[in-house]
């Protein structure tokens, strides 16, 4: 029975896209986190290279200048100091030396790079120190300092600042980061269209079954059809199996109402069986009066209506009973004495079972409903109302027109529908047949008719204290 | 001691050689002639110190040394040592010791034994006159150069100031070149430099000497000369030396040289050649 109610698909991160776009989406953005993570430790071990490399670089620096400059220093000799970092200028690829400044023991200036800039004899404001030369590129820094204490002897006689331009460092990073990102990016879409094609090719089978399934009707896959590949050879072959299944329990189901209607029927047969019994002794009696006493007008008079009236109550219930038989296939309009028809019907079921039955049809006129698939279902509802409803206890059963639209409710007294059948008679569609008699076979009747004929079922609780199965049947909807 | 053993050798092969009675030339086998050049040249300029050993080792029939040194005292040291055969100096310390030294021949520039002493400043300077260059930086090149030094320190004499305040910091660059380059680059303000110097960079280095501008020219000064100590020389190297040097203008090889040197050539001065260089040097002494 579970498997009646469609479990409710949970909702997704990507709730309407085909699995031939999700899939490659899910490439990328695994792509996106791995590239992004990896270009992080590139990037941040880059960074640290770059940052070494920079210092022992000016380390070089400092450490080539310092012995030359040192006695130079001592002396306070200019031009000395100028000479030797006028020469080291062009020793030193890859450090960008904007201006070295060489201090004194007093912190002026004993000669620059650039002597405009910072002239002999000046005050040297020296910048403060950078305890993390390393970090700096990463930092946007686009300027370092150096310092290095001169020592002579044993004692510091001054020092060398160097301010060097660490904008190509920076540059460097940058275009580095850059082919990370381009990398990536080119790597991240070739993988997601590599996943879009594998993934496509892989779901043609899926896309052939629904394919098949969307048109309605299960058809199996031909043979001609089926692909050289084990894997969806399988997949087909199963899908015909289900399809061939599906149409196995089509039958039996089919097979197994109509016998239930038979089933149902007979019974009723039997409950008419006696209806025509009761007035045939009555008859027979009339009949004997009349042969006896045809003479008199009197009894005459008195006799004849009464075997009308018999026999014509004998012709509906063999009318009606036609009528049922007639089934599903009549499209007639529906008069008010289609419902009558069913009403007496029932009646030997209600009296079986010292049942009453609250009775309103609210038209007169034929509706433009069709009368056989309606009657049917109705007999259904009502039949399964009486079974549901104890011993003595009341139905209710109202035909009543309500906008474009006939309005049909059965209620009984019984334990009430339970959830999932409720479901499953409300839920649109034709619905999984039950393989099951009984009830339940009968509501599948009920719930195919008022898909074929385009009609709503609603359920409710009864004021009788069961269920309330309603009905509703577009008066468009006749085909007719 | 060098010249001990050096002396001590040549005797011995001076005995070797009039023991075999051979007839080659006395001074082939003799030890190298030693020239010390002071930075009054190019001496940065490994080519022509090459031509100029190659020259006068031609012209000599010696093997030549050059001995440069960083100082102008250096060489003047090795000249009265009696450390080389002979030296190119600067006039100033030639008159400083005019009493020991004499001179063997001094060069031909521009067709004169002259040249000038220059005060330059950077070429966008606005300074009109010497007095202008009061407080500045001021590069010499060598506290024993003529056109380097005294020139200047005897112009502010002459004014009744002295360099240490007339200036606000001086600085020796011990090269010509490198007063060009200190004043160029801004690390002086102004500058002593050689007029001779000065004016062959302005046609092998233009950017540098064109960095700069003339200030101030002196009168004709004598070229520094070639210079020899008698008292410790061999007169006959000496001898030598000064023909090799008067007659390099009538060698191809010579011509090569001096054509380097932007020389046309040397010749011999009267005795009063260096006068005005030394005047100068009486008035700092003075001072």
């Amino acid at each position: 029975m579970r498997a009646l109610v469609l479990p409710l698909r949970p909702r997704r991160l990507l709730p309407r896209l085909p699995l031939t776009l999700r899939v490659p989406l899910v490439v990328a953005g695994l792509m996106v986190l791995v590239s992004v993570a990896v270009s992080e430790r590139a990037l941040s071990r880059f960074d640290a290279s770059q940052g070494r490399h920079f210092v022992e670089l000016g380390n070089a620096y400092l450490d080539g200048l310092a012995p030359a400059l040192a006695p130079a220093v001592v002396r306070e000799d200019p031009w000395e100091v100028f000479d030797v970092l006028d020469r080291s200028r062009g020793l030193y690829q890859g450090l960008e030396l904007l201006q070295t400044v060489v201090t004194g023991s007093d912190g002026r200036v004993i000669a620059a790079s650039d002597p405009r800039a910072t002239p002999v004899g000046s005050a040297f404001a020296a910048p403060p120190a950078r305890p993390d030369a390393a970090q700096l590129v990463a930092r946007g820094e686009t300027i370092a300092h150096l310092r290095r204490d001169l020592q002579h002897r044993g004692s510091t006689v001054g020092a060398i600042h160097a301010r060097v331009d660490i904008g190509p460092l920076k540059a460097e990073r940058d275009r580095v980061l850059w082919t990370l990102i381009l990398g990536n990016a080119v790597i991240t879409a070739a993988l997601s269209l590599l996943g879009y094609v594998a993934v496509t090719r892989m779901v043609r089978p899926l896309r052939t079954l629904s394919t098949r399934l969307a048109a309605g009707t299960a058809q199996p896959v031909p043979a001609a059809e089926m692909p050289g590949d084990a894997e969806t050879a399988r997949l087909y072959e199963g899908y015909n199996r289900l399809v061939a299944a599906l149409e196995s329990r089509e039958r039996l189901t089919r097979r197994l109402a109509e016998k239930e209607r038979l089933a149902a029927l007979g019974q009723l047969a039997s409950g008419m069986a006696h209806e025509i019994n009761n007035p045939l002794g009555g008859l027979t009696t009339a009949l004997d009066t009349l042969e006896a006493h045809g003479d008199g007008a009197e009894v005459r008079a008195r006799t004849i209506p009464l075997l009308r009236r018999g026999l014509e109550d004998i012709g509906r219930v063999v009318r009606t009973t036609l009528a049922s038989h007639r089934g599903a296939t009549d499209h007639r309009p529906l008069a008010p004495a289609d419902l009558e028809d069913l009403r007496i019907l029932l009646a030997p079921e209600l009296r079986l079972r010292g049942q009453s039955l609250d009775w309103h049809v609210g038209f007169e006129a034929p509706l433009p409903v069709p009368a056989g698939p309606l009657r049917q279902a109705l007999l259904n509802l009502l039949l399964n109302a009486a079974h549901a409803t104890p011993q003595g206890g009341r139905l209710g059963f109202s035909a009543v027109p309500a906008g474009r639209a006939l309005r049909l409710s059965v209620e009984d007294a019984g334990p009430g529908l339970s959830a999932e059948l409720a479901a499953y008679l409300t839920a649109a569609g034709s619905g999984e047949a039950p393989l099951r008699s009984g009830p339940h076979l009968g509501l599948w009747l009920v719930r195919s008719i008022a898909g074929e004929i385009g009609a709503r079922i609603e359920v409710a609780r009864s004021p009788l204290g069961g269920a309330q199965v309603v009905l509703i049947v577009p008066m468009e909807a006749t085909g007719a | 001691m060098a010249r001990h053993r050096g002396a001590t050798r040549r005797q011995a092969l001076v005995t070797l050689a009039g023991a075999a009675g051979l007839a080659m030339p006395a001074l082939a086998q003799q030890r190298p002639f030693l020239l010390a050049l002071t930075p009054v040249l190019m001496t940065s300029d490994l080519d022509l110190l090459g031509l100029l050993r190659g020259y006068l080792s031609a012209a000599l029939g010696l093997p030549v040394q050059l001995a440069t040194r960083r100082s102008y005292q250096d060489v003047t040291v090795l000249v009265l040592g009696g450390k080389v055969d002979a030296a190119w100096v600067c006039g100033y310390p030639y008159v400083m010791h005019r009493d020991l030294l004499e001179v063997v021949a001094v060069p031909l520039w521009r067709g004169a034994p002259l040249y000038e002493a220059y005060l330059i400043v950077e070429r966008g300077a606005a300074a009109r006159d010497w007095s202008d260059l009061e407080g500045d930086m001021h590069a010499f090149s060598d506290p024993d150069s003529n056109s380097g030094y005294l020139v200047t320190a005897a112009l502010l004499a002459q004014q009744g100031r002295r360099v240490e305040s007339f200036f606000r910091g001086t600085m020796f660059t011990y090269e010509h070149r490198n007063v060009v380059r200190a004043v160029a680059s801004g690390l002086a303000q102004s500058g002593s430099v050689d007029g001779y110097i000065w004016e062959v960079m302005a046609e092998t280095e233009p950017d540098l000497a064109e960095a700069t501008r003339v200030l101030r020219r002196s009168e004709p000064l004598g070229f520094p000369p070639v210079v020899v100590n008698p008292g410790m020389a061999d007169p006959g190297r000496s001898a030598a030396l000064r023909g090799a040097l008067l007659s390099m203008a009538a060698d191809p090889a010579g011509r090569a040289l001096l054509a380097e040197l932007r020389l046309d050539g040397f010749t011999e001065v009267p005795g009063g050649h260096f006068d005005s260089i030394a005047a100068r040097a009486t008035l700092l002494r003075q001072l």
